[in-house]
């Protein structure tokens, strides 16, 4: 079956098995930030953005995706320059590899906060990223990172 | 381990829905989230995003959440989010992650009747209903203490707006985990007083379910006395099993503890 999805901006249409996943789907099309870890919805490393909200592409099935919209941190690091940059000057990156998907949780929540869907403080900023596990354990880095980033005191 | 899917649909009316599950083998897509883990081959797979059951509103004096309502739109909507002092915003936010949430609907956490959900315990501690396509409207206790309506599609979970307050409690091995037992309670408030007790405990590991005996204490009365009779009806009338977690005897005494503190809150 065929499906058109917006990725990053820009329609694409791809032909998907009805069984495929989205996450299956983003890395067999080149968006190689999505990542499979635990493959079962536990993680975080494989989190994009559908219409704007953070989804794991691990337990979305590809087909469901018609007509939607998908953000990977391919499409937002311009955006998150500075919060690159925070990750570096903390020494937040171990193998880096869970660091894509806490990009995009990061994103969503900065959103959620002007929002005023969520609050700007230490517990509700780590309640908000529950979902994303370091398999570095490298939390302590990661979260002077996201602190400085959202200029949470 | 796979989930294979031979034909995907996405209807545009619930009744062409309905008709699409009459076909062997044909079987309702929820959230996805939990078809990920399992081993098996769905010859038709109806995906309701399009039917028009994906919204929150308040009619005849309820709040209804359409069954393909994401559990995070629930959470955030301010309709919950304003009820009983945000009980449900705050019952929802323990469910697993904010990416989980905003794929779970309503209607795929209710109707497999997952065994470790909160979210059927939280709200099975409030005046709550659900409806079907063909079946109708059922209070929810009926529909989790009998057989599933089949080759039917949930459409509504219905909670009623009233005065009620509220408390949800577990216990979990972390914060990031599944409970290992649950329990949710709620009173009206009525003249001063506290009636219509409602006491679910969860996760047992089975189903949530109501403890009756224990409601019928509260009603008489919510003193210290009362209380000790609650809970101890509570553990005498549910059914606690053993898992590979915890022992049912454990979880009888948690759940236990668990309904006692939610009662105290619930008094305030």
């Amino acid at each position: 079956m065929k499906i058109k999805v917006k990725v990053n901006g820009e329609w694409k249409e791809w032909e998907i098995d009805p069984s495929d996943y989205l996450l299956d789907v983003l890395r067999r099309e080149g968006y190689l930030s999505v990542k499979r870890a635990c493959d079962t919805g536990t993680c975080g490393a494989c989190t994009v953005l559908v219409d704007g909200f953070p989804a794991l592409s691990c337990s979305v099935l590809a087909a469901t995706m018609d007509g939607h919209e998908i953000t990977t941190a391919e499409g937002i690091a311009d955006e998150m320059e500075e919060y690159i940059k925070a990750l570096a000057s903390e020494g937040a990156e171990q193998c880096g590899f869970c660091s894509p998907g806490l990009m995009v949780m990061v994103y969503a929540l900065k959103k959620e906060i002007e929002n005023g869907k969520v609050e700007k403080n230490e517990e509700a900023v780590k309640r908000y990223l529950i979902g994303n596990l370091c398999r570095c354990s490298g939390y302590l880095g990661q979260q002077r990172a996201i602190f400085k980033f959202l200029g949470v005191k | 381990m796979a989930l294979r899917i031979l034909e995907y649909v996405r209807p545009k009316t619930l009744e062409e829905a309905f008709e699409l599950l009459q076909n062997e083998g044909a079987e309702i897509l929820g959230g996805t989230t939990y078809a990920r883990l399992s081993s098996r081959t769905i010859k038709l797979a109806i995906d309701l995003q399009d039917v028009g059951i994906s919204d929150i509103y308040e009619e005849d004096g309820y709040i209804v959440v359409g069954a393909m309502a994401r559990l995070a739109n629930m959470q955030f909507h301010d309709l919950i989010m304003n009820y009983a002092n945000g009980y449900l915003y705050d019952a929802i936010s323990y469910v697993w992650s904010v990416q989980l949430r905003n794929i779970a609907t309503v209607g795929g956490t209710v109707v497999p009747k997952w065994g470790f959900s909160d979210f059927i315990t939280a709200v099975l501690a409030l005046s709550t209903e659900v409806e079907f396509y063909k079946a109708g409207r059922m209070k929810l206790e009926d529909f989790l203490e009998n057989p599933t309506p089949r080759k039917d599609i949930m459409t509504k979970l219905l909670i009623k707006k009233e005065p009620r307050k509220a408390s949800f409690k577990f216990m979990r091995n972390s914060v990031y985990d599944f409970s290992i037992v649950n329990a949710a309670l709620s009173a009206k408030e009525e003249e001063g007083k506290l009636v219509d007790w409602r006491v679910a405990v969860g996760a047992r590991p089975g189903v949530a379910a109501l403890s009756r005996k224990a409601m019928e204490v509260l009603n008489e009365g919510y003193d210290d006395e009362h209380i000790e009779r609650a809970v101890n009806a509570m553990k005498e009338e549910l059914k606690f099993a053993d898992d590979f977690r915890w022992s049912g005897e454990y979880r009888k005494e948690v759940a236990g503890v668990l309904v006692k503190k939610a009662i105290g809150e619930v008094i305030g």
